[in-house]
């Protein structure tokens, strides 16, 4: 979405006879983006649905405030992960114990598949990626399936270029080590 | 600038599967979710935004439960009151009430009173320490901060 388009979209929603409209459009054109963020990060389908409405109902409170001194994306995104993490943190839940699909989904495909398939590859990711600490699992996360640039990383998790950059880097390594520990 | 950071950057590498292998989605959504998300969503704003409507005190709904006595001191007002006269003749009230209900009425501080519209501020005294300049003066500095709060959170 342009820059335009994310002004023309918010001078539609500060119209208080537009408003509704102006946040269905916002609603249609983001969600899924969104729910495959939190879903990264929170793993059940039925949380993430959660942590989805609780993101645009904070939105929708929330964007006559926005100050525009960012995409509007990336405003969005810094909401659903903080919601995603206070989510986490409210469960107080060992993310290990939320695998329980991801651990049951590779299990029943490598019983079924003696050679890892495509789906088999990408569970053992998943898994791997879940060993990370939260938030440089995030930030794996945005960088190669969101493939966001840092300096948009950087707007949603408020911590630096450069951080970010080692992050990630790290992230890489240790991805890779777990996965061909597992072969 | 763009092209030299994805040249640096490093490269999630397993053998023996491509990228794109790599980034297909193994998470599944239940049929129809998407398609049936944008009116959910709407719908759980707008109850939300009906909750904020319906946070508003409805005086009666306040009073009526688990404080007996409210009841009572509304039938009573409302037996005696003159026609026409809404005002809540708060001696006439207190005159009505038995002794345990006024133990309990003495309970509520004078601002649930006024909140609850058990009486009206000409009906209660405040005894001050402070002088008549004084309040006023502290008043214009309460109001001066809160302004600033104000101007701060638009960012004027």
């Amino acid at each position: 979405m342009t820059d335009d388009q994310d002004k023309d979209l918010l001078k539609r929603f500060r119209d208080s006879s537009s408003r509704n409209m102006a946040f269905n459009e916002l609603v249609n054109r983001y969600q899924e983006r969104l729910y495959w963020h939190i879903r990264r990060i929170v793993i059940d389908h039925d949380d993430a649905d959660d942590v989805l409405q609780n993101t645009f109902i904070k939105a929708f409170k929330n964007l006559d405030k926005f100050r525009e001194d960012s995409q509007l994306f990336t405003w969005l995104y810094r909401i659903a992960t903080n919601e995603s993490l206070t989510f986490l943190k409210k469960k107080k839940k060992n993310v290990f114990v939320s695998m329980d699909e991801v651990s049951h989904q590779l299990s029943s495909t490598l019983e079924s598949a003696p050679e890892l398939s495509g789906d088999a590859i990408q569970l053992k990711l998943q898994w791997a990626i879940l060993t990370l600490p939260t938030k440089q699992r995030l930030v794996f996360n945005m960088k190669y399936f969101d493939e966001m640039k840092y300096e948009e990383i950087a707007q949603v998790t408020g911590t630096s270029v450069g951080a970010l950059k080692a992050s990630y880097h790290h992230a890489v390594k240790k991805i890779e080590a777990y996965v061909k520990s597992q072969f | 600038m763009e092209n030299t950071e994805k040249h640096n950057e490093p490269k999630l590498n397993i053998e023996g599967f491509s990228e794109a292998d790599l980034k297909r989605n193994p998470f599944k959504t239940p049929e129809g979710y998407f398609e049936n998300l944008t009116p959910r969503v709407m719908d759980s704003v707008r109850s939300t935004e009906k909750k904020v409507e319906s946070t508003e005190i409805n005086w009666w709904r306040v009073l009526m439960p688990g404080i007996g006595f409210s009841a009572m001191v509304f039938a009573v007002w409302f037996l005696s009151a003159p026609t026409g006269n809404n005002t809540l003749n708060f001696d006439q009230v207190v005159a009505s009430m038995s002794l345990e209900e006024l133990d309990q009425f003495a309970e509520f501080e004078t601002e649930d009173l006024l909140a609850y519209g058990l009486v009206t501020s000409d009906d209660i005294e405040i005894e001050s320490d402070f002088s008549e300049e004084e309040l006023i003066n502290y008043l214009l500095d309460e109001e001066e901060m809160e302004l600033n709060t104000i101007y701060e959170e638009l960012d004027i």
